[in-house]
Protein backbone atom coordinates (compact mmCIF):
# COMPACT_ATOMS: atom_id res chain seq x y z
CA UNK A 1 0.00 0.00 0.00
CA UNK A 2 1.25 3.19 -0.95
CA UNK A 3 1.86 5.99 1.92
CA UNK A 4 0.03 8.88 1.41
CA UNK A 5 1.44 12.64 1.00
CA UNK A 6 0.66 14.87 3.93
CA UNK A 7 -2.06 16.97 2.18
CA UNK A 8 -3.50 13.53 0.73
CA UNK A 9 -3.49 12.07 4.22
CA UNK A 10 -5.72 15.14 5.31
CA UNK A 11 -8.12 15.31 2.58
CA UNK A 12 -8.84 11.11 2.81
CA UNK A 13 -10.06 12.18 6.35
CA UNK A 14 -13.13 14.49 4.79
CA UNK A 15 -16.29 13.48 1.89
CA UNK A 16 -14.77 15.35 -1.11
CA UNK A 17 -16.43 13.89 -3.77
CA UNK A 18 -18.87 16.02 -5.63
CA UNK A 19 -18.55 18.69 -3.31
CA UNK A 20 -17.69 22.85 -4.04
CA UNK A 21 -13.60 23.12 -2.51
CA UNK A 22 -11.71 25.55 -1.94
CA UNK A 23 -8.09 25.94 -1.46
CA UNK A 24 -6.93 28.49 0.47
CA UNK A 25 -3.89 29.03 -0.46
CA UNK A 26 -3.33 27.08 -3.31
CA UNK A 27 0.65 27.63 -4.08
CA UNK A 28 1.83 25.35 -6.90
CA UNK A 29 -1.37 23.47 -6.64
CA UNK A 30 -0.35 20.25 -4.43
CA UNK A 31 -3.70 21.18 -2.39
CA UNK A 32 -5.59 21.05 -5.25
CA UNK A 33 -4.47 18.40 -6.84
CA UNK A 34 -5.42 15.74 -3.80
CA UNK A 35 -8.58 17.33 -3.84
CA UNK A 36 -9.38 16.64 -7.28
CA UNK A 37 -7.73 13.22 -7.23
CA UNK A 38 -10.30 12.82 -4.25
CA UNK A 39 -13.19 14.11 -6.90
CA UNK A 40 -14.20 17.23 -5.63
CA UNK A 41 -16.92 18.71 -7.90
CA UNK A 42 -14.36 21.93 -8.42
CA UNK A 43 -11.96 23.77 -6.78
CA UNK A 44 -11.52 27.17 -6.40
CA UNK A 45 -7.56 27.45 -5.96
CA UNK A 46 -7.04 30.98 -3.92
CA UNK A 47 -3.55 32.27 -4.02
CA UNK A 48 -2.10 36.12 -3.95
CA UNK A 49 0.90 35.80 -6.08
CA UNK A 50 0.10 36.47 -9.45
CA UNK A 51 2.77 34.02 -10.97
CA UNK A 52 1.44 31.10 -9.19
CA UNK A 53 -2.25 31.82 -10.24
CA UNK A 54 -1.25 31.84 -13.71
CA UNK A 55 0.61 28.56 -13.17
CA UNK A 56 -2.11 27.05 -11.06
CA UNK A 57 -4.18 27.64 -14.38
CA UNK A 58 -1.67 25.49 -16.65
CA UNK A 59 -1.34 22.99 -14.37
CA UNK A 60 -5.11 21.93 -13.78
CA UNK A 61 -8.16 21.52 -15.93
CA UNK A 62 -11.80 23.64 -15.42
CA UNK A 63 -12.35 22.02 -12.38
CA UNK A 64 -10.10 24.59 -10.99
CA UNK A 65 -10.82 28.08 -11.07
CA UNK A 66 -7.42 30.06 -9.86
CA UNK A 67 -8.38 33.06 -7.85
CA UNK A 68 -5.88 35.94 -7.61
CA UNK A 69 -6.83 37.10 -4.16
CA UNK A 70 -5.91 38.21 -0.68
CA UNK A 71 -7.16 35.35 1.33
CA UNK A 72 -8.74 37.84 3.77
CA UNK A 73 -10.65 39.32 1.20
CA UNK A 74 -12.12 36.13 -0.64
CA UNK A 75 -13.92 37.11 -4.15
CA UNK A 76 -16.79 34.07 -3.61
CA UNK A 77 -20.12 34.56 -2.41
CA UNK A 78 -21.54 34.15 1.07
CA UNK A 79 -22.52 29.56 1.27
CA UNK A 80 -20.53 28.81 -1.71
CA UNK A 81 -17.85 26.41 -0.78
CA UNK A 82 -18.75 22.61 1.01
CA UNK A 83 -14.76 22.09 1.69
CA UNK A 84 -12.46 24.38 2.95
CA UNK A 85 -8.86 23.21 3.14
CA UNK A 86 -5.97 25.18 4.28
CA UNK A 87 -3.10 23.52 4.12
CA UNK A 88 0.23 24.72 5.63
CA UNK A 89 -1.47 28.31 5.29
CA UNK A 90 -2.20 29.58 8.79
CA UNK A 91 1.63 30.09 9.75
CA UNK A 92 2.11 32.45 6.86
CA UNK A 93 -0.77 34.95 8.46
CA UNK A 94 -0.40 37.48 11.60
CA UNK A 95 -2.89 36.82 14.51
CA UNK A 96 -4.80 39.86 13.32
CA UNK A 97 -5.14 37.78 9.74
CA UNK A 98 -5.98 34.67 11.18
CA UNK A 99 -8.97 36.00 12.57
CA UNK A 100 -9.83 37.77 9.78
CA UNK A 101 -9.19 34.42 7.63
CA UNK A 102 -11.75 32.61 10.11
CA UNK A 103 -14.88 35.36 9.09
CA UNK A 104 -14.03 35.19 5.78
CA UNK A 105 -14.13 31.18 6.06
CA UNK A 106 -16.93 31.26 7.85
CA UNK A 107 -18.88 33.49 5.58
CA UNK A 108 -18.22 31.65 2.42
CA UNK A 109 -18.96 28.01 3.68
CA UNK A 110 -22.64 26.55 3.60
CA UNK A 111 -24.27 25.49 6.41
CA UNK A 112 -22.33 21.75 6.36
CA UNK A 113 -19.66 22.75 5.43
CA UNK A 114 -15.94 20.97 6.24
CA UNK A 115 -12.53 22.73 7.12
CA UNK A 116 -9.30 21.08 7.09
CA UNK A 117 -6.39 23.33 8.63
CA UNK A 118 -3.04 21.57 8.73
CA UNK A 119 -0.15 23.27 9.67
CA UNK A 120 3.21 22.73 12.14
CA UNK A 121 2.97 22.75 15.68
CA UNK A 122 5.96 25.48 17.33
CA UNK A 123 8.79 23.80 17.00
CA UNK A 124 11.02 23.00 20.05
CA UNK A 125 13.03 25.67 21.76
CA UNK A 126 16.29 23.62 20.60
CA UNK A 127 15.62 22.23 17.18
CA UNK A 128 18.71 23.79 15.51
CA UNK A 129 15.92 24.70 12.34
CA UNK A 130 14.44 27.23 15.30
CA UNK A 131 17.37 29.46 15.13
CA UNK A 132 17.08 29.96 11.17
CA UNK A 133 13.11 30.43 11.31
CA UNK A 134 13.95 33.07 15.26
CA UNK A 135 16.61 34.53 12.15
CA UNK A 136 14.12 34.74 8.90
CA UNK A 137 11.34 36.36 11.38
CA UNK A 138 13.59 39.43 13.07
CA UNK A 139 14.75 40.19 9.89
CA UNK A 140 11.07 40.20 8.10
CA UNK A 141 10.03 42.17 11.39
CA UNK A 142 12.92 44.54 10.45
CA UNK A 143 11.85 45.03 6.70
CA UNK A 144 7.94 44.86 6.84
CA UNK A 145 6.89 45.09 10.32
CA UNK A 146 5.74 41.53 10.50
CA UNK A 147 7.65 38.07 11.20
CA UNK A 148 7.98 35.92 8.17
CA UNK A 149 5.50 32.73 9.52
CA UNK A 150 4.54 31.89 12.82
CA UNK A 151 3.77 28.29 14.14
CA UNK A 152 1.16 28.61 16.01
CA UNK A 153 -0.26 25.71 18.48
CA UNK A 154 -3.20 24.12 17.20
CA UNK A 155 -5.09 24.99 19.76
CA UNK A 156 -4.95 28.19 19.32
CA UNK A 157 -5.69 28.20 15.48
CA UNK A 158 -8.36 25.61 16.60
CA UNK A 159 -9.91 28.77 18.82
CA UNK A 160 -9.88 31.28 15.97
CA UNK A 161 -12.11 28.85 13.88
CA UNK A 162 -14.27 27.79 16.88
CA UNK A 163 -15.07 31.16 18.03
CA UNK A 164 -16.50 31.85 14.38
CA UNK A 165 -18.99 28.80 14.96
CA UNK A 166 -16.54 25.43 13.47
CA UNK A 167 -16.94 22.55 16.15
CA UNK A 168 -13.68 19.99 16.08
CA UNK A 169 -14.60 16.81 13.89
CA UNK A 170 -11.64 15.28 14.07
CA UNK A 171 -7.51 15.21 13.63
CA UNK A 172 -4.70 13.64 12.31
CA UNK A 173 -0.74 13.63 12.99
CA UNK A 174 0.28 14.36 9.18
CA UNK A 175 4.36 14.27 9.43
CA UNK A 176 5.90 13.60 12.81
CA UNK A 177 9.06 14.57 12.99
CA UNK A 178 8.99 17.18 10.04
CA UNK A 179 11.92 17.04 7.63
CA UNK A 180 13.33 19.89 6.93
CA UNK A 181 15.51 19.53 4.51
CA UNK A 182 18.65 21.03 2.39
CA UNK A 183 16.26 23.08 -0.01
CA UNK A 184 13.97 23.87 2.51
CA UNK A 185 16.65 25.78 4.37
CA UNK A 186 18.35 26.77 1.10
CA UNK A 187 14.85 28.54 0.57
CA UNK A 188 14.63 30.21 3.96
CA UNK A 189 18.20 31.54 3.94
CA UNK A 190 17.11 33.02 0.35
CA UNK A 191 14.59 35.09 2.17
CA UNK A 192 16.53 36.17 4.82
CA UNK A 193 19.31 37.05 2.55
CA UNK A 194 16.42 38.94 0.46
CA UNK A 195 15.16 40.77 3.84
CA UNK A 196 18.23 41.81 4.85
CA UNK A 197 19.24 43.31 1.63
CA UNK A 198 16.68 45.66 2.60
CA UNK A 199 18.05 47.13 5.50
CA UNK A 200 20.39 49.83 6.71
CA UNK A 201 23.92 48.29 6.47
CA UNK A 202 24.91 47.70 9.89
CA UNK A 203 21.61 45.59 10.11
CA UNK A 204 22.28 43.75 6.64
CA UNK A 205 25.72 43.19 8.12
CA UNK A 206 24.55 41.93 11.33
CA UNK A 207 21.80 39.26 9.77
CA UNK A 208 24.07 38.15 7.36
CA UNK A 209 26.80 37.26 9.78
CA UNK A 210 24.17 35.72 11.89
CA UNK A 211 23.49 33.60 8.55
CA UNK A 212 26.75 32.34 8.78
CA UNK A 213 25.87 31.03 12.25
CA UNK A 214 22.58 29.14 11.99
CA UNK A 215 21.89 25.82 10.41
CA UNK A 216 22.89 25.30 6.92
CA UNK A 217 21.89 21.13 6.71
CA UNK A 218 18.95 19.20 7.46
CA UNK A 219 16.93 18.77 10.43
CA UNK A 220 14.26 16.96 12.12
CA UNK A 221 11.85 19.20 14.24
CA UNK A 222 8.15 19.36 15.36
CA UNK A 223 5.33 17.72 13.68
CA UNK A 224 2.20 18.93 11.43
CA UNK A 225 -1.12 18.46 12.21
CA UNK A 226 -4.11 18.06 10.74
CA UNK A 227 -7.58 19.21 12.28
CA UNK A 228 -11.32 19.03 10.90
CA UNK A 229 -14.09 21.21 11.63
CA UNK A 230 -17.91 21.21 10.77
CA UNK A 231 -20.48 24.20 10.36
CA UNK A 232 -22.74 21.23 10.98
CA UNK A 233 -25.18 21.17 14.44
CA UNK B 1 14.31 -10.99 8.41
CA UNK B 2 15.85 -12.74 5.12
CA UNK B 3 19.05 -13.65 5.83
CA UNK B 4 20.67 -12.54 2.24
CA UNK B 5 23.66 -14.69 1.42
CA UNK B 6 25.28 -12.70 -0.58
CA UNK B 7 27.88 -11.91 2.31
CA UNK B 8 29.25 -14.69 2.76
CA UNK B 9 31.08 -14.13 -0.61
CA UNK B 10 33.20 -11.75 1.67
CA UNK B 11 33.74 -13.74 4.21
CA UNK B 12 36.49 -16.69 3.97
CA UNK B 13 35.38 -20.55 4.76
CA UNK B 14 35.03 -20.36 8.93
CA UNK B 15 34.17 -16.76 9.28
CA UNK B 16 30.62 -17.65 6.72
CA UNK B 17 30.34 -20.94 9.40
CA UNK B 18 30.21 -18.27 12.39
CA UNK B 19 27.55 -15.99 10.17
CA UNK B 20 25.06 -18.67 9.88
CA UNK B 21 25.41 -20.00 13.12
CA UNK B 22 25.22 -16.35 14.54
CA UNK B 23 22.39 -15.68 12.09
CA UNK B 24 20.35 -18.94 12.86
CA UNK B 25 20.91 -18.51 16.73
CA UNK B 26 19.16 -14.66 15.94
CA UNK B 27 15.77 -16.90 15.17
CA UNK B 28 16.32 -16.38 11.20
CA UNK B 29 15.02 -18.95 9.07
CA UNK B 30 14.63 -17.49 5.33
CA UNK B 31 17.88 -18.11 3.80
CA UNK B 32 18.59 -16.58 -0.01
CA UNK B 33 21.40 -17.48 -2.10
CA UNK B 34 21.99 -17.37 -5.99
CA UNK B 35 24.79 -18.76 -8.14
CA UNK B 36 25.43 -15.34 -9.26
CA UNK B 37 27.13 -14.87 -5.42
CA UNK B 38 30.89 -15.72 -6.31
CA UNK B 39 31.20 -18.67 -4.06
CA UNK B 40 28.39 -17.81 -1.18
CA UNK B 41 26.40 -21.19 -2.52
CA UNK B 42 29.72 -23.52 -1.75
CA UNK B 43 30.29 -21.01 1.56
CA UNK B 44 26.82 -22.05 2.47
CA UNK B 45 27.15 -25.22 1.63
CA UNK B 46 28.95 -26.45 5.09
CA UNK B 47 26.39 -25.15 7.62
CA UNK B 48 23.04 -25.48 5.35
CA UNK B 49 24.06 -29.25 5.00
CA UNK B 50 24.26 -29.25 9.08
CA UNK B 51 21.26 -27.19 9.84
CA UNK B 52 19.00 -28.04 6.75
CA UNK B 53 15.91 -28.82 9.03
CA UNK B 54 16.09 -25.30 10.12
CA UNK B 55 16.72 -23.60 6.72
CA UNK B 56 14.04 -22.46 4.67
CA UNK B 57 16.18 -22.32 1.74
CA UNK B 58 15.79 -19.71 -0.96
CA UNK B 59 17.78 -19.84 -4.38
CA UNK B 60 17.34 -18.56 -8.02
CA UNK B 61 18.66 -18.55 -11.61
CA UNK B 62 19.20 -16.10 -14.01
CA UNK B 63 18.48 -18.86 -16.98
CA UNK B 64 15.21 -17.68 -18.93
CA UNK B 65 15.06 -21.37 -21.25
CA UNK B 66 14.39 -24.32 -20.11
CA UNK B 67 17.51 -26.01 -20.52
CA UNK B 68 19.82 -23.15 -19.21
CA UNK B 69 17.41 -23.36 -16.08
CA UNK B 70 17.50 -26.90 -15.35
CA UNK B 71 21.40 -26.82 -15.38
CA UNK B 72 21.40 -23.89 -13.31
CA UNK B 73 19.38 -25.47 -10.74
CA UNK B 74 21.30 -29.29 -10.70
CA UNK B 75 24.53 -27.06 -10.73
CA UNK B 76 23.51 -24.87 -7.66
CA UNK B 77 22.32 -28.53 -5.74
CA UNK B 78 25.68 -29.49 -6.17
CA UNK B 79 27.30 -26.28 -4.75
CA UNK B 80 25.26 -26.06 -1.86
CA UNK B 81 25.31 -29.85 -1.61
CA UNK B 82 21.73 -30.55 -1.00
CA UNK B 83 18.99 -32.42 -2.63
CA UNK B 84 16.30 -29.82 -2.65
CA UNK B 85 15.72 -26.29 -2.41
CA UNK B 86 12.55 -24.69 -0.80
CA UNK B 87 12.27 -21.45 -3.08
CA UNK B 88 13.70 -21.76 -6.13
CA UNK B 89 13.47 -18.24 -7.70
CA UNK B 90 13.68 -16.58 -11.21
CA UNK B 91 16.87 -14.05 -10.74
CA UNK B 92 16.42 -10.29 -11.64
CA UNK B 93 13.73 -10.33 -14.40
CA UNK B 94 14.01 -6.97 -16.13
CA UNK B 95 12.79 -7.21 -19.55
CA UNK B 96 8.80 -8.19 -21.32
CA UNK B 97 10.94 -10.47 -23.45
CA UNK B 98 12.10 -12.19 -20.48
CA UNK B 99 8.87 -12.92 -18.92
CA UNK B 100 7.76 -14.13 -22.81
CA UNK B 101 11.00 -16.82 -22.66
CA UNK B 102 10.86 -18.28 -19.63
CA UNK B 103 6.68 -18.59 -19.27
CA UNK B 104 7.54 -20.14 -22.97
CA UNK B 105 7.19 -23.68 -24.42
CA UNK B 106 11.17 -24.01 -24.14
CA UNK B 107 11.17 -21.55 -20.87
CA UNK B 108 12.34 -21.65 -17.67
CA UNK B 109 8.79 -22.38 -15.96
CA UNK B 110 8.56 -25.53 -17.71
CA UNK B 111 11.93 -26.58 -15.79
CA UNK B 112 10.86 -25.40 -12.37
CA UNK B 113 7.33 -26.98 -12.51
CA UNK B 114 9.12 -29.98 -13.10
CA UNK B 115 11.81 -30.28 -10.34
CA UNK B 116 8.62 -28.94 -8.46
CA UNK B 117 6.75 -32.20 -9.80
CA UNK B 118 9.92 -34.65 -8.74
CA UNK B 119 10.34 -32.52 -5.14
CA UNK B 120 13.50 -30.82 -6.00
CA UNK B 121 12.25 -27.11 -5.69
CA UNK B 122 9.11 -26.76 -3.18
CA UNK B 123 8.16 -23.07 -4.32
CA UNK B 124 8.44 -21.19 -7.14
CA UNK B 125 9.44 -17.12 -7.10
CA UNK B 126 10.65 -14.31 -8.84
CA UNK B 127 13.07 -11.52 -7.74
CA UNK B 128 13.29 -8.01 -10.02
CA UNK B 129 14.76 -4.45 -9.21
CA UNK B 130 13.02 -3.75 -12.89
CA UNK B 131 9.43 -1.67 -13.47
CA UNK B 132 6.73 -2.74 -10.89
CA UNK B 133 4.52 -3.15 -14.05
CA UNK B 134 6.45 -5.96 -15.03
CA UNK B 135 6.27 -7.47 -11.82
CA UNK B 136 2.69 -7.14 -11.64
CA UNK B 137 2.05 -9.02 -14.91
CA UNK B 138 4.29 -11.74 -13.90
CA UNK B 139 2.08 -12.45 -11.10
CA UNK B 140 -0.95 -12.50 -13.59
CA UNK B 141 1.04 -15.13 -16.01
CA UNK B 142 2.46 -17.27 -13.61
CA UNK B 143 -0.13 -18.40 -11.12
CA UNK B 144 2.44 -20.57 -8.79
CA UNK B 145 4.43 -17.69 -7.61
CA UNK B 146 4.54 -18.10 -4.41
CA UNK B 147 7.01 -14.99 -3.32
CA UNK B 148 8.07 -12.08 -5.51
CA UNK B 149 11.34 -9.98 -4.30
CA UNK B 150 12.03 -6.49 -4.51
CA UNK B 151 13.00 -3.34 -3.78
CA UNK B 152 11.06 -1.07 -1.23
CA UNK B 153 12.86 1.96 0.69
CA UNK B 154 11.58 5.18 1.50
CA UNK B 155 13.24 6.83 -1.57
CA UNK B 156 11.55 4.54 -4.23
CA UNK B 157 8.49 5.25 -2.33
CA UNK B 158 8.68 8.69 -3.00
CA UNK B 159 9.24 9.05 -6.57
CA UNK B 160 6.23 9.48 -8.26
CA UNK B 161 6.63 7.63 -11.04
CA UNK B 162 4.59 4.37 -12.19
CA UNK B 163 8.35 3.39 -12.87
CA UNK B 164 9.31 2.76 -9.13
CA UNK B 165 5.46 2.35 -7.85
CA UNK B 166 6.63 -1.03 -5.87
CA UNK B 167 4.18 0.05 -3.66
CA UNK B 168 1.64 -1.49 -6.61
CA UNK B 169 3.14 -4.59 -6.35
CA UNK B 170 2.74 -5.18 -2.69
CA UNK B 171 -1.08 -4.24 -3.54
CA UNK B 172 -1.13 -7.17 -6.40
CA UNK B 173 1.50 -9.91 -4.20
CA UNK B 174 -1.67 -9.11 -1.23
CA UNK B 175 -4.72 -9.58 -3.79
CA UNK B 176 -2.89 -12.83 -5.20
CA UNK B 177 -1.81 -13.45 -1.46
CA UNK B 178 1.83 -14.59 -1.97
CA UNK B 179 4.85 -13.62 0.17
CA UNK B 180 6.59 -10.21 -0.46
CA UNK B 181 10.39 -10.30 -0.23
CA UNK B 182 12.14 -6.38 0.07
CA UNK B 183 15.73 -5.40 -1.21
CA UNK B 184 17.35 -2.52 -1.41
CA UNK B 185 15.53 -1.78 2.18
CA UNK B 186 19.13 -0.08 3.08
CA UNK B 187 20.12 1.66 0.03
CA UNK B 188 21.19 4.75 0.21
CA UNK B 189 22.39 5.83 -3.37
CA UNK B 190 24.18 4.91 -5.93
CA UNK B 191 28.52 5.32 -4.81
CA UNK B 192 30.06 8.04 -6.16
CA UNK B 193 31.24 7.74 -10.03
CA UNK B 194 34.87 5.77 -9.90
CA UNK B 195 36.50 9.05 -10.38
CA UNK B 196 35.46 10.56 -7.59
CA UNK B 197 35.54 7.48 -5.83
CA UNK B 198 37.58 4.54 -6.88
CA UNK B 199 36.20 0.75 -6.30
CA UNK B 200 38.80 -0.34 -3.85
CA UNK B 201 38.01 2.72 -1.70
CA UNK B 202 34.55 2.01 -1.18
CA UNK B 203 33.82 1.11 2.39
CA UNK B 204 31.15 -1.37 2.05
CA UNK B 205 30.63 -3.93 -0.01
CA UNK B 206 27.48 -3.36 -1.79
CA UNK B 207 26.91 -2.83 -5.41
CA UNK B 208 25.11 0.53 -3.67
CA UNK B 209 26.00 2.56 -1.18
CA UNK B 210 24.24 1.32 2.20
CA UNK B 211 23.26 3.88 4.99
CA UNK B 212 25.68 2.67 7.43
CA UNK B 213 24.97 4.13 10.97
CA UNK B 214 22.56 1.91 13.29
CA UNK B 215 19.54 4.67 13.91
CA UNK B 216 18.87 4.52 10.13
CA UNK B 217 19.11 0.83 9.53
CA UNK B 218 16.82 0.80 12.13
CA UNK B 219 14.62 3.28 10.53
CA UNK B 220 14.73 1.53 6.73
CA UNK B 221 13.98 -1.49 8.52
CA UNK B 222 10.77 -0.07 10.61
CA UNK B 223 9.44 1.42 7.40
CA UNK B 224 9.96 -1.28 5.25
CA UNK B 225 8.51 -3.60 7.79
CA UNK B 226 5.63 -1.09 8.21
CA UNK B 227 4.73 -1.41 4.69
CA UNK B 228 3.32 -5.46 5.37
CA UNK B 229 6.12 -7.43 3.60
CA UNK B 230 6.83 -10.55 4.31
CA UNK B 231 10.31 -10.75 5.40
CA UNK B 232 12.91 -7.55 4.79
CA UNK B 233 16.40 -9.21 3.32
CA UNK B 234 19.98 -8.34 4.81
CA UNK B 235 21.68 -6.18 2.43
CA UNK B 236 25.12 -7.47 1.50
CA UNK B 237 28.06 -6.02 3.00
CA UNK B 238 28.91 -8.70 6.50
CA UNK B 239 29.44 -5.68 8.68
CA UNK B 240 25.94 -4.29 8.38
CA UNK B 241 24.23 -7.88 9.44
CA UNK B 242 23.95 -7.86 13.24
CA UNK B 243 22.74 -4.17 13.28
CA UNK B 244 20.22 -5.45 10.92
CA UNK B 245 19.41 -8.62 12.75
CA UNK B 246 19.05 -6.36 15.89
CA UNK B 247 16.60 -3.28 14.36
CA UNK B 248 14.34 -7.07 13.24
CA UNK B 249 14.30 -7.95 16.89
CA UNK B 250 13.64 -4.59 18.26
CA UNK B 251 10.95 -3.74 15.34
CA UNK B 252 7.68 -2.41 17.06
CA UNK B 253 5.75 -0.78 13.79
CA UNK B 254 6.08 2.67 12.55
CA UNK B 255 3.13 4.66 12.72
CA UNK B 256 1.95 6.17 9.73
CA UNK B 257 2.81 9.95 10.32
CA UNK B 258 6.50 8.96 10.97
CA UNK B 259 6.29 7.12 7.56
CA UNK B 260 5.11 10.07 5.66
CA UNK B 261 8.21 12.17 7.15
CA UNK B 262 10.67 9.81 5.57
CA UNK B 263 8.92 9.83 2.32
CA UNK B 264 8.54 13.98 2.54
CA UNK B 265 12.48 13.75 3.71
CA UNK B 266 13.34 11.38 1.01
CA UNK B 267 11.40 13.70 -1.44
CA UNK B 268 12.63 16.56 -0.99
CA UNK B 269 16.28 15.63 -1.20
CA UNK B 270 16.30 14.24 -4.52
CA UNK B 271 15.08 17.36 -6.29
CA UNK B 272 17.66 20.45 -5.75
CA UNK B 273 15.04 23.04 -6.19
CA UNK B 274 11.74 21.68 -4.99
CA UNK B 275 8.92 23.08 -6.51
CA UNK B 276 6.27 23.34 -2.97
CA UNK B 277 8.35 24.45 -0.26
CA UNK B 278 6.41 22.76 2.07
CA UNK B 279 4.96 19.77 3.26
Amino acid sequence: MAVSTPVATAVDAVTVTDRVCLDVGAGHGDSTAALLAADAANVYSVDSDPGRVAALADRFDDRCTPILADLRALPLGADSVDVCLAHAVCNQVTPAGLWTLATELARVATADATLVVDDYTPLPADAAVADLFALEDATACLATGAPAQTFYPPGLVAAVFEAHGWRPAGDRVLLDPVPWTGPHLDAHRGAIREGAATLVPTLHRGVTAALDAVVSTSDRAGSMYSRRFTRRD
Amino acid sequence: MTFGGIVLDHLEQPAANQMVEWVLDQGVAHFDVAPRYGDAELKLGPKLRQHREDIFLGCKTQARDYAGARDSLDRSLTRLGVDTIDLYQFHGLEYAAELEELTGEDGALRAFREARDAGTIEHIGLTSHGDPRLICEAIDRIPELASVMFPLNPVVMAKDDPEYDYAAVLDRAEEADIGTLAIKAFAQGPWPPESELPRRDRGYANWYEPVGDYETIRERFDFVAAQGVTSVVTPGDPKLVAMVADAATRYAGMDDATQRSLIAESRHEETPVPEQLHH
